[in-house]
This record gives structure tokens, sequence and C-alpha cells, in this order.
């Protein structure tokens, strides 16, 4: 009982881990796609929004490593 | 007795300055420039993909600030949702690890809507300079569509402006027809429509004086 239990949580940290994984790549997308709207357009308000999503990049990441280690 | 004349100047043609030159510098003494804003009249910053170096932009236009107001609602809900865990405890069954992560997911799906659409709201923009129109589309996440038509191959503009939201708030649709390969171009829920119609008709007749004049680019 306690077995099958832990496998459970074992199957459902795997599920866990996967969608951070997938989010890291989609945190990933997003800084390609603003590197290609900054391109297309410049008024100034660039840089905040590069910082944005970098940090939104380095945040996925980090809760990655957070849940490989808590899970 | 006619008097000789000692000096006769060089007749130099007066060269009339151009409306829009006029313009900007009143503009840029009378508003404080923000690249946030909705309605950029003759932006001091403002550079795009295509431009020509001797092109000067006119005018940047983004949808309303208020067409945000439905996902910003929905943020503003998403935002607060975790806290309802406290009344309803539907992840109680979860272990304590488990619950920490998914709460820490929900405000990283919820981080990643805000942005996306304030991506979408700043970057799906209008331009107007001297010389053309661009209708600049981001469909989704990195698939780009750029419309341009010649200021001289608009033919007709149309301003449609109707609801009470639009009337309360001075923003409406405006439909360019040209004789462009594109036959339509057109600018959605952008505010002050009627003065982007007048710039761009100011825009047309100086367009139709440079051709006149033979100052055509």
């Amino acid at each position: 009982m306690l077995a099958s239990s832990a496998t459970v949580w074992s199957v459902a940290k795997i599920f866990a881990l996967f969608g951070l994984g997938v989010y890291i790549i989609f945190a990933f997308v997003i800084v390609r796609q603003v590197a290609i709207m900054v391109k297309t357009l410049e008024v100034g308000f660039e840089l905040p929004i590069r910082l944005i999503s970098l940090a939104h990049l380095l945040f996925a990441i980090g809760i990655f490593i957070f849940a490989l280690m808590v899970l | 007795m006619i008097m000789p004349d000692i000096y006769i100047s060089e007749h130099k043609p007066v060269k009339k300055p151009l409306l829009h030159v006029t313009h900007k510098h009143k503009v840029h003494k009378k508003y404080p420039y923000s690249p946030l804003a909705a309605f950029m009249y003759y932006p001091r910053k403002a550079d795009f993909v295509n431009k020509d170096p001797e092109e000067e932009v006119i005018l940047i236009l983004r949808r309303h600030p208020i067409t945000n107001l439905g996902w910003i609602i929905v943020s503003i809900a998403l935002l607060f949702a975790p806290s309802v865990l406290k009344f309803f405890p539907i992840l109680a069954f979860l272990p304590e690890n488990f619950q920490l992560i998914s709460v820490i997911g929900w405000y990283m799906i919820t981080t990643a809507f805000i942005f996306e659409n304030f991506l979408s709201w700043y970057f799906n923009v209008n331009i107007i300079t001297d010389e053309r129109v661009f209708d600049v589309d981001f469909v989704n996440l990195i698939y780009r569509e750029i419309t341009d038509a010649n200021i001289d191959q608009i033919q007709d503009v149309t301003v449609r402006l109707g609801g009470a939201v639009r009337a309360v708030f001075n923003y409406g649709d405006i439909i360019i027809q040209t004789a462009a390969e594109i036959p339509q171009i057109e600018l959605q829920a952008v505010p002050k429509p009627d003065r982007v119609a007048r710039i761009l008709r100011e825009l047309r007749v100086e367009e139709e004086q440079e051709k006149i004049e033979g100052r055509v680019r």
C-alpha cells in the first residue's frame, strides 16, 4: 500500500517536472518572440520588455530546479 | 530721378515649410513623451523594420487602452485565485510540496498570460509616416505580418465609430482603401479616429503638393 502510494507520487513528480520543462521551452520562445518584436518596432521601452522576458525565463528555470529538489 | 541700385540680392524663392515639420515642434513642446501611449503623435524615438532613412514617423497607434480591460480583469481574478484555496481546499489531497509547486506553477502561467497580452497590445501597432501607412500584426507567438501602402495610393478613408463604450472613450476603426496590392488596411480600435483621419487627409494633401512641386522622393 505504502509502496504503491510512493509510486503514484513518483509518477506525479515526473509529470510535474515534464510540465515545468515544457514551460521553460515556452519561456524561451517568449524571449525569442520579444527579440523579433523589438527588432520590428523601437519606441523606447525595449529594455524593460527584454529584461522581463529574460527574468521570466530565469524564473522558469529556477522553479524547475526548485521542484527537482523539493518533490 | 531714379536712384541706381547699389546691390541687388539674388532672388531666392521662399520655401514653404512642410506642414508636418511645423506641427512636430509644437507637439514636442506641448506633450510629454510616453512609449506606452496608444496615440503617439510625432514620437521622439521611433524606428521600425523597413523604414527608409529619410522617412519620418508621424503617428504610432495602438488599440485604445480600454480594450485591455477584459484581460486585466481576468488577470486580477487569476492572481487572487490561489487565496480561494484557504476557503475551498481543493488541493488538500496533495502533499505539501506538491501544493507549493502547484501554486507557483499557477502564478507562472498567470505571469505568462499577462505578459503575452501586454506584448500583443504593445507591438500590434499602426504606423503612419510621411510616405506610408503600416499595419503591424503579430498573430501568434512568432508569426508577424506587416502590411503597408503609400500615402499617395490611399483612395478613401472611412471612420467607423459605434457603440456606447467607443463613443465614451472616443475610439474606433479606420478603414483605408488603397490602390496598392493590398486593397484595404484596417486600423482597429484606435484612439481619436477623427483626428487620425484628419492627419491622413493632411498628409495626402501634402503628398499631392509635393508631386505638383516635383519634390517627390
